[in-house]
């Protein structure tokens, strides 16, 4: 009987651990896409030195999340995304605008990636 | 690499805990469920202490995962038998009174060969001798020799053989076990006394047996 009370601790414990995997995954690509969408609009709007100011805090954010996220994803493919969120303020400070417009699409779409890696998908799953 | 050692340990520990939460039952004959969970987690603990970029509980979460499931299976089977079967299959007569049943030994893929390799493994050199050779749902073969062909008991002979009780190793290179000493029934008053009256202390004895009839025998220490 004590084994069968520890099937239902250990499954309780996942269900602990998947639910927070999600919830992180959610949360902090969810809040990543929002300042990466205000730096695209603030590029277009030609507001370039508010932008830098706000891609290199969204670096930053990034490299907290980081520490949270590589707890239940493969960490060279975070390190990757890292490095991409790097690159956004030197484009900045560069003066390439058009280049750096185009990084924040490919971290937008990083984040949607990553937005629906941890849920049950059939793709996922297969 | 520091981290490779540190998870290495980490690794170990929970597989050793999860062995220890299976069960006895995993680090002897395994059933089918059990095998398939053995195999699985040697291999998924495999990956992160290999590889240090994949998160630790990628390797966790599913070992904790077959150990609930093997710990769910293993509990629903003692609870039924229709579901014991299903995962477990059934024993398999393969020799009946002495005749071999080739339709059995068809449908579990089993040589002659195999056959007679697992009776003579249990001293069976003539099929005449075996009542009956079972396979076991863990693939192990139960052989049960015609009586007229079993080793007699000492009941059948008629012999009255003395009960020494049950032996213990109650001093094992100088350390007492007080498991031991309790189950034969004797204290480490006893002991002491035992050992008093032998002219001996606890650091010089290698082996100490007892019974639990009173009878020890002891085997001194030798010199390095």
């Amino acid at each position: 009987m004590k084994r069968l009370h520890a099937v239902w601790i250990i499954a309780l414990l996942a269900a602990g651990v998947c639910a927070f995997g999600l919830w992180s995954a959610i949360h902090t690509t969810g809040s990543m896409t929002a300042r990466i969408e205000q730096v695209a609009q603030e590029i277009k709007n030609g507001d370039i030195p508010n932008a830098y100011a706000h891609s290199r805090e969204t670096a930053q954010q990034w490299e907290e999340y980081h520490r949270m996220l590589c707890m239940f994803l493969s960490h060279k493919e975070l390190e990757n995304i890292g490095r991409e969120f790097a690159k956004l303020p030197a484009m900045l400070s560069e003066g390439e605008p058009a280049q750096a417009t185009l990084q924040c699409v490919q971290l937008l779409s990083y984040m949607k990636q990553l937005h629906t890696s941890e849920f049950p998908l059939v793709e996922n799953i297969l | 690499m520091l981290i490779s050692v540190i998870r290495a340990v980490i690794l170990y520990t929970a597989i050793i805990g999860a062995i220890r939460l299976m069960g006895k039952r995993q680090i002897s004959e395994l059933q089918t469920s059990e095998l398939v969970v053995t195999l699985l987690i040697s291999d998924i603990a495999a990956i992160p202490m290999q590889d240090s970029g994949q998160p630790l509980v990628s390797g966790f979460l599913p070992i904790a995962i077959l150990v609930m499931c093997e710990l769910l299976i293993s509990g629903l089977m003692m609870k039924s038998g229709r579901f014991r079967r299903i995962v477990c299959g059934r024993p398999v007569i393969v020799v009946n009174d002495g005749k071999v049943d080739q339709k059995q030994l068809r449908r579990l893929r089993m040589t002659v060969e195999d056959l007679f390799v697992q009776l003579r493994e249990k001293s069976v050199v003539q099929l005449e001798e075996v009542a009956y050779a079972i396979v076991e749902t863990n693939g192990t073969m139960s052989v049960i020799k015609k009586p007229d062909q079993d080793v007699p008991t000492a009941n059948m002979l008629g012999l009255a053989v003395p009960d020494t009780g049950m032996e213990t190793v109650v001093i094992s290179d100088g350390e007492i076990s007080d498991m031991a000493l309790s189950l034969c029934g004797h204290t480490r008053e006893w002991l002491q006394g035992v050992l008093e009256g032998e002219g001996k202390t606890t650091g010089t004895v290698f082996i100490m047996t007892a019974n639990t009839k009173g009878g020890y025998r002891i085997i001194e220490k030798e010199e390095p």
